[in-house]
């Protein structure tokens, strides 16, 4: 008994908190009240830890805290459209990959569009890679590009379906004039099983990480990167730009909000962006989780998605993959 | 590997550590006890807390929870008939009945030591062969991997036991639910019904919870309140041997232990598969080689250990492509590689070379979190026992309290939860109608790779089949499920026999 | 014809319906995406699950005609099926209430009405429940887990 008084007396008062937190809601100067990060993806992954990062570091500067809401489902539609819907006052904020508002979009399967967002900033980008068993034909992309020019669609390359790894290798494919066989997996991870295990011959994967401990033993041979310069993993490792195909797509992470902030809130979340991304804790808890930041901010950061979704329509328009 | 012996156990015999591998095993234990409640989400929000330890610590911890959420699921899957995990699913199956006939006890205890010792030899094989292992579940390619879910899903008709027709059609639903959504494979989008929610697929936790718990609740709620005082969840028999496994039924096991070992080893070590697989098929694969196949589904001793050996095989198994190849077999090994990237570790054939230290820590924690898990389990179980001795008045309501609000917050979507309430509608049904639940959650669970596995091979050989029978390790496979179909029809065959003789007709 | 093999009857039928409905939804719900060629379209495995579960209900239904089928059905009461169907539409209220009103409130009260469904009597002891058990799950998942329920209108 004496117990369940205690525990009422603990609702109560969480209520009495609760309402005068909902009074002084009103009026403030921005931000007034803790902002909601949505990560429309599921906890653990990269883009959740990239988020957690950041919103352990922004409430220094924001001087309110930053909640992070893991609202994943419908492959990332759900989480996506939250925020584009959402009301554009700078308290609900979106951790926003290609995944979200570049793919969907361009397939038709969101409701919404690939700017119906404002851009705060560009955490990072990952940098995609191809890479070989040694035992293959060819040891270097030179090598690859010759062999697959004479025996066009004899080549496998394994990758996840019509998301970044798939589209870029077909732009590049498009690019260099070349015919290739895709085999579609889930992830990269299974993508590079099935090159060690000799099941394809290229795994196309959107991120280094995956593949850099097999190539530096000796196990793959990293063919090209996709990225705008050398990879500091790879430094021996090409750029498609390097050899003459005007193909760049690095899946990037970073921070958007609802399209329409009023401007001082926009103006002040992207400062905040700025000072996260050179402040000193933040690059050290990125650099443990091997995470390069790669900082874009504002308007450069919207141009990436322009670059992207430009570039992906016109080839999936050029492969007949949309009507 | 032995100059690295003496650091690893300075780094892992120290009083916080072993404290640290104890918290996690119990945290593990009792989210997987909770239904609502799921490990991969727990490692993931464990995950910061580890930044800032050593990584033998943090990954003491997040082993610890590993290793005790994998086992918690079978408690509630014995005691309420709701499984807290996935892979507790086939535990249900004869672990209810037997809580039913007051071996509550019996139960929990023979899954303790299913578990330990499945999760104690595949760690002996981890430390001792893994490269080995990695190397030949390489050769596991597109049609290999075919072969291998066909034979998973010929064990449907054998779990299913008396209503093989219905386990099909259950199993038959369970394919066709994992079709919705967007195919990862052609990018279509199917059976969506233009609702956004449904374009990632019919979500995986809220089915589960749905599948189980919800339809036990209402399975539960149906029984008329009595007026009686004692209105216990379920009785606990005095008998002692009802409440202990005796060494003589000990030994009669030893064979279904290893049995099952070796199956959640093998499908622990391939990528992509996971627990609950490991489950079903060891449970198969002991109902069809016991002595008395009938009394699965009953209540046997015999399925307790098959299904718990072969779950908690898996975590060895499948540390094997993460340690060896940097490959994640399932969620949870995925966010684990997520701390060892996050100490500058990165799982692959150089961690070995490079950071020989941790990896026999790491070593050292598996067995030490072996000998933890037996004995925290074993404190737990006389709490957990008395659970069942709750009003069910109390235990029902907090549980589907705990079920709504933990179908809630896997993506803290309301819809989710309506997903659990169908689900729970179909379970339900299902139950009463004789239809397995089990085989709805393995044909869910296998139809993704069942459908990757054949359009690859498919690709891969310019759409010819001939692959899988030419294959060496893939026929061997196809052998297997022929096998395995006709001969659980034989021992059904006997068994209907058997009664009619009986019957006297 | 018997009872019990009326039953098995509508069970195999019902088992042909929804593999009838899949092959008839098949059209309008694959919605391929044109150019993806991967050998197997993706309305394969749909039709290959419709036409087996027709296999599957029609073959059930005809073995329970010819009196092959010795399965014994679970008993159903038109109380007890009541009792479920009931205690479904308390959950969908339960799950609409809970994400307007607020997970705290809307516990309480379920907890309050399953738990006299359940047979608990003792006002003292209900109230209890009443009070703690939403408590603690909100303690577990907002403190612990830092997971945000719903707040809605009252909390």
């Amino acid at each position: 008994m004496k117990r369940s008084f205690f525990v009422m007396l603990l609702v109560l008062l969480s209520f009495g908190t609760l309402s005068a937190e909902g009074q002084k809601e009103t009026e403030a100067e921005y931000p007034s009240k803790a902002i909601q990060l949505i990560v429309p993806w599921g906890a653990g992954g990269r883009t959740d830890i990239n988020a957690r990062m950041f919103a352990s570091v922004a409430p220094d500067y924001l001087g309110q805290p930053m909640v992070v809401i893991n609202k994943a489902g419908g492959a990332s539609v759900i989480g996506g459209e939250y925020v584009a819907k959402a009301p554009p006052d700078g308290y609900t904020l979106l951790a926003i990959t290609p995944g979200t508002n570049i793919f969907p979009p361009l397939f038709d399967q969101a409701p919404y569009g690939p700017y119906d967002f404002d851009a705060i900033g560009q955490i990072g980008s990952s940098t995609m890679a191809i890479a070989s068993r040694p035992d293959r034909a060819w040891k270097n992309v030179d090598e690859l590009i010759e062999y697959a020019r004479s025996n066009p669609g004899k080549v496998t390359y394994a990758c996840v379906a019509l998301k970044a790894p798939q589209l870029g290798f077909l732009r590049w494919a498009d690019a260099a004039g070349l015919e290739f066989k895709h085999v579609p997996v889930g992830n990269d991870a299974e993508a590079v099983e099935a090159a060690l295990g000799g099941h394809v011959d290229i795994a196309m994967t959107s991120s280094v990480a995956t593949i850099i401990s097999h190539v530096n033993a000796g196990k793959l041979n990293a063919l090209m990167v996709f990225s705008e310069k050398r990879d500091k993993l790879l430094p021996d490792t090409p750029t498609a730009v390097e050899l003459g195909y005007n193909v760049v797509a690095s899946p990037y992470t970073g921070i958007a909000g609802p399209k329409g902030l009023p401007p001082e809130v926009l103006a002040k979340l992207r400062t905040v962006f700025r000072q996260v991304m050179e402040d000193k804790k933040f690059q050290a808890l990125m650099t443990k989780v091997g995470e390069v930041i790669d900082p874009k901010y504002g308007d450069d950061f919207y141009e990436v998605w322009r670059n992207d979704f430009e570039g992906y329509s016109e080839v999936i328009k050029k492969m007949g993959l949309k009507q | 590997m032995v100059e690295h012996l003496l650091p690893a156990l300075q780094l892992v015999f120290n009083p916080v550590n072993i404290l640290i591998i104890a918290a996690g095993l119990f945290i593990g234990i009792t989210i997987g006890a909770i239904p609502g409640l799921n490990v991969p989400m727990t490692v993931a929000l464990l995950l910061p807390v580890t930044f800032s330890m050593h990584p033998v610590s943090g990954l003491s911890l997040l082993l610890g929870v590993y290793k005790g959420g994998t086992y918690g699921g079978s408690i509630s899957a014995i005691l309420i008939n709701t499984p807290g995990a996935p892979a507790a699913a086939v535990t249900c199956l004869d672990g209810y009945p037997m809580a039913q006939q007051g071996k509550a006890g019996k139960a929990l205890r023979a899954s303790i030591y299913g578990s330990v010792i499945g999760e104690f030899i595949a760690d002996l094989v981890l430390i001792s062969i893994a490269s080995q292992v990695a190397a030949l579940a390489l050769k596991f390619g597109p049609t290999e991997k075919f072969s291998l879910v066909l034979f998973a899903l010929s064990t449907i008709s054998v779990v299913s036991s008396r209503h093989k027709l219905k386990g099909i059609a259950a199993g038959l639903i369970g394919i066709f639910l994992h079709v919705v959504g967007s195919d990862p494979i052609s990018g279509s989008s199917r059976f969506t019904l233009g609702i956004f929610n449904l374009f990632g697929g019919v979500p995986f936790l809220p089915l589960l919870i749905g599948l189980f718990a919800v339809s036990e609740f209402l399975i539960q709620i149906e029984r008329k309140a009595s007026a009686g005082k004692k209105d216990a969840v379920a009785f606990i028999s005095e008998r002692r041997e009802d409440s202990y496994v005796s060494w003589k039924e000990f030994k009669e096991n030893i064979k279904t232990i290893l049995r099952s070992t070796l199956i959640g080893l093998g499908i622990g070590a391939l990528p992509g598969s996971g627990s609950a697989i490991s489950a079903f098929v060891s449970y198969g694969a002991a109902r069809n080689s016991s002595r008395d196949p009938e009394k699965f589904g009953k209540g046997s001793l015999e399925g307790v250990f098959a299904a718990e050996t072969g779950n908690n095989a898996v975590t060895g198994g499948a540390l094997i492509p993460l340690l060896t190849l940097g490959i994640p077999g399932d969620a949870i090994t995925a966010i684990m590689l997520g701390v060892f990237l996050v100490h500058g570790l990165i799982p692959g054939p150089e961690l070995f070379t490079k950071s020989g230290n941790i990896v026999v820590a790491v070593f050292v924690v598996l067995i030490v979190a072996n000998i933890l898990h037996f004995v925290i389990a074993s404190l737990g179980l006389r709490l957990f026992v008395r659970l069942i001795s709750l009003s069910r008045s109390i235990l029902f309501p907090t549980v589907i309290l705990i079920c709504v609000a933990g179908a809630f917050t896997v993506n803290s979507n309301i819809f989710d939860v309506y997903v659990a309430i169908v689900f729970g509608a179909l379970g339900y049904l299902m139950k009463k109608f004789n239809f397995p639940v089990t085989s709805l959650l393995m044909g869910y669970i296998l139809g993704p790779l069942l459908e990757t596995s054949l359009v690859q091979t498919l690709i891969l050989s310019d759409g010819s089949v001939l692959p899988i029978f030419t294959r060496p390790i893939s026929l061997v496979f196809v052998l297997l499920t022929v096998f395995f179909i006709l001969w659980s029809l034989l021992i059904q065959k006997k068994a209907l026999d058997r009664e009619e003789a009986a019957n006297g007709t | 014809m018997t009872g019990l093999e009326r039953r098995h009857v509508i069970e195999g039928f019902l088992v042909t319906l929804i593999g009838t409905v899949i092959l008839i939804l098949i059209p309008s719900q694959v919605n391929e995406i044109p150019g993806m060629e991967t050998k197997m379209s993706p309305s394969f495995i749909p039709m290959l699950v419709g036409v087996s579960l027709i296999a599957v209900g029609v073959s059930f239904a005809v073995l329970s005609i010819v009196g092959r089928n010795k399965e014994k059905p679970v008993e159903l009461e038109k109380e007890q099926l009541l009792r479920a169907v009931f205690t479904i539409l308390l959950l969908v209220a339960y799950t609409f209430l809970f994400s307007k009103l607020g997970f705290l409130v809307t516990s309480g009260l379920f907890y309050g009405i399953f738990s006299f469904i359940f047979g608990a009597r003792n006002l003292l002891k209900l109230f209890a429940g009443i009070v703690a058990v939403p408590v603690v799950i909100w303690f577990f998942f907002e403190i612990i887990f830092i997971i945000p329920l719903p707040h809605g209108l009252l909390y």
